[in-house]
């Protein structure tokens, strides 16, 4: 039982690097919170500080209400689970159990009695005289995450996790992972690259970029609300369409990119005339464009099949549109039949699924 | 002519085979895909096309050629490797240059050559730079080009985006496959990552334990997977499957579990009481399971036991008795805003569901 509140922390490496810059940031008692971003970002960094390995420049850790920047990693009774699992090869599940609680020197009946509940609580029961290399990679994460939990740990930690697994597996872990941190109801932070991922796990996310946080908030509202171009690009597959260009105030307004001219619904052009930018970038998700009537002008772009990819129950196409090129993703039951290289291809997006963003700032604009 | 034909190539290291009766074509100018999961022998049978792995048994064609007396560096096949194994102390410019002064071409020849794929991988600004200078996408780039600068018939990538990050892969593969119809190139490319492979290939090739699995063109192997391998390797979240008994009741079939009760339509009806099988499995894709807070005809409850955004979709992990399956539906047209613990109604989607012979482990009917 947990909270954790990061408060303007600062990391510098030597004289040079600032690897986190700032970071404030509050983790409820039992949220799964993710750390996202590029590598370099600063996300472990951050992790290493709230387990105690490296101290802050400056700024505060507090964990329940007390500073913690002082206390051994050893103190602080904070678990971390990493890429590797780092299990004993040479002893069995119980064993593995067992051995934090050895350290600790409690008696044989209540660490005999722990590891049962542990076992069982992970689905272990039958597994508990193997050794690791006698276990699937699941039933290895679970061994994993029972010896940190043994500990009964404040927070859990966990450092890209599930990065050693194939795509496939990954997804399934993913789920696995979900549900045992419901219902154990620790307060985890979790420290990945891979957006996908953090989507499918977080209560909340962290972005960070160059060590700065860039938007912290539920996956739903990072999708569909980015606070910046960065965030905006960095979360969904393939990534968001940005188009850069002017917008030309006529008798109607419309957007002139390089080689793409397109003009709005009544509506967006209202909000739209209201920006005292002119030059902006837009911002259009692949699977937020759908198939358009030929009559259709508003909210549309037109272009050319250059590229198609099938992808499950979808298509991913590469529209050449002017000078751009603008990825959309089409479910295969919409379409009439497999698109051709070089056919036109008129798309529509709804007006809540424009993006702007000031090119200079990269602040979302509307 | 570059056709690559395979006929019944079997290779054995050892005691072990890894390459059983593999037999495909790769049509002149298609760009055809080996996938499977690690181990399943896709490297060997690209090792077999170079030349650089014999086959105990079967024949290799090129051009409608027999293929197996030619020596690999005479069968103008170029490899492109995961790691790039770019030379770091040479520029992007000398990197190319290196293939092409082993065939002794005029130096106005080598500058044409490099011209061209400088402007095809889009790298004018980059020529005098160091590997070690440039990005993981530029790095890709130019270890394309070097064989590419060769002009071969035949074109060899072996994991080619396997050194970089999911975004620049999903970027490059979509260049790849331009750069690849642009050139009209014989290309044979290896991956395990099935969306990868789905995403560029005209024909995959699904492999496992060494066997050909399947063949056909992208759409194919999703939509009428030939075997549970298959799909079950296509398609992520992977396919749900369910075994099930077959029964009879009101002149309609019924796929019966203690968890629920299907009535099968009169076609797959037909279908398996034809062919008297008492169970199958069933296979469903996450897609083609919808859910509704309201109870319909042929809908089952299920309890959400796990709730993962992912973009403009849910992906739900569900829970019948003791069968859990998974949902990717779209969130705007759900209609609720899904919960752990949440009862809903399921239903499998009419014309989606798969049917496999649990003893065979074959496709039961023809429809997808």
């Amino acid at each position: 039982m947990a909270t954790l509140v990061l408060e303007k922390l600062n990391l510098w490496y030597g004289k040079h690097t600032h690897a986190v810059r700032d970071v404030d940031l509050v983790v409820e008692d039992g949220e799964l919170c993710v750390f996202l971003g590029p590598s370099g970002c600063g996300k472990t960094s951050t992790l290493r500080m709230i387990a105690g390995f490296v101290r802050p420049t400056s700024g505060k850790i507090y964990l329940d209400g007390q500073v913690i920047n002082d206390l051994y990693p050893g103190d602080r009774n904070v678990a971390m689970i990493f890429q590797s699992y780092a299990l004993y090869p040479h002893m069995t599940v119980r064993e593995q159990l067992a051995f934090p609680l050895q350290a600790r020197r409690l008696s044989r009946q209540e660490i005999a009695k722990r590891v049962e509940e542990i076992a069982h609580f992970l689905h272990l029961e039958d597994f508990l005289d193997r050794y690791p290399q006698e276990l699937s990679a699941g039933q290895r994460q679970r061994v994993a995450i029972g010896r940190a939990l043994i500990r009964k740990p404040r927070l859990f930690l966990m450092d890209e996790p599930l990065s050693q697994l194939d795509a496939r597996l990954r997804v399934e872990m993913r789920a696995n992972l979900r549900k045992l941190q419901q219902e154990l109801r620790i307060t985890t932070i979790y420290v990945t690259h891979d957006q996908t991922e953090a989507q499918g796990l977080a209560d909340k996310i962290m972005v960070m970029h160059q060590g700065r946080v860039q938007q912290v908030g539920k996956p739903i509202e990072i999708y569909e609300n980015p606070a910046n171009l960065f965030v905006a690009g960095f979360i969904g597959m393939p990534a968001m369409n940005f188009l850069r260009g002017v917008l030309v105030r006529g008798e109607r307004l419309a957007f002139q990119g390089n080689g793409v001219r397109l003009c709005f619904s009544r509506e967006l052009e209202g909000k739209l005339v209201g920006l005292p930018q002119e030059e902006v970038i837009l911002g259009i998700r692949p699977e937020h464009l759908v198939l358009a009537s030929e009559e259709k002008e508003e909210n549309t772009l037109t272009g050319e099949v250059y590229v198609v990819e099938p992808q499950s129950n979808e298509y991913i196409i590469d529209l050449r549109v002017g000078e751009e090129i603008v990825k959309v993703r089409l479910e295969k039951r919409n379409l009439p039949g497999s698109p051709r290289g070089g056919e036109r291809m008129r798309v529509f997006f709804e007006d809540r699924y424009l993006y702007v963003f000031d090119p200079v700032t990269e602040k979302r604009l509307l | 002519m570059s056709e690559i034909r395979l006929e019944n190539v079997r290779v054995r290291y050892g005691k072990n085979v890894v390459l059983r009766d593999v037999s495909f074509t790769v049509p002149e100018g298609s760009l055809c895909v080996i996938t499977g999961p690690s181990g399943c022998g896709k490297t060997t049978v690209l090792r077999v096309i170079a030349g650089l792995t014999k086959p105990e048994r079967g024949m290799v064609y090129l051009g409608g050629k027999p293929a197996l007396h030619i020596l690999p560096g005479e069968r103008d096949v170029a490899m492109c490797f995961q790691t790039f194994a770019l030379y770091p102390h040479m520029t992007v410019r000398e990197n190319w240059m290196f293939p092409l002064y082993a065939e002794k071409l005029s130096p106005q020849e080598m500058a044409r050559r490099i011209e061209e794929v400088t402007r095809l991988l889009h790298m004018e600004f980059l020529l005098d730079r160091y590997p070690g200078q440039l990005s993981g996408g530029q790095q890709q780039r130019v270890a394309l080009g070097r064989a590419l600068v060769r002009r071969p018939k035949i074109y060899l990538l072996d994991e080619p985006l396997g050194n970089l990050d999911a975004k620049l892969r999903v970027e490059m593969r979509a260049e790849i496959r331009k750069i690849q119809e642009t050139l009209g190139i014989t290309t044979v490319y290896v991956t395990h990552d099935q969306t990868e492979a789905q995403a560029v290939a005209d024909i995959m090739v699904v492999m496992d334990f060494g066997e050909v699995k399947q063949v056909g063109t992208p759409e194919e192997v999703y939509e009428k997977p030939e075997n549970l391998f298959v799909a079950g390797f296509i398609g992520t979240p992977r396919m749900n499957f369910f075994s099930l008994e077959v029964q009879e009741g009101n002149g309609q079939v019924f796929l019966v579990s203690q968890a629920f009760s299907l009535p099968l339509d009169a076609h797959q009806g037909a279908l398996l009481r034809r062919q008297n099988i008492p169970r199958v499995i069933l296979g469903v894709r996450p897609e083609n399971v919808l859910c509704t807070l309201q109870p319909g005809s042929g809908s089952f409850p299920a309890v959400l036991e796990v709730v993962e955004p992912q973009s403009n979709e849910y992906i739900l992990t569900l829970r019948r008795e003791d069968v859990i399956f998974k949902a990717r539906l779209r969130r705007d047209t759900l209609g609720f805003t899904p919960e752990v613990g949440q009862k809903v109604w399921v239903r499998f989607e009419e014309g989606f569901w798969h049917l496999f012979d649990p003893r065979t482990e074959r496709r039961l009917e023809g429809r997808g």
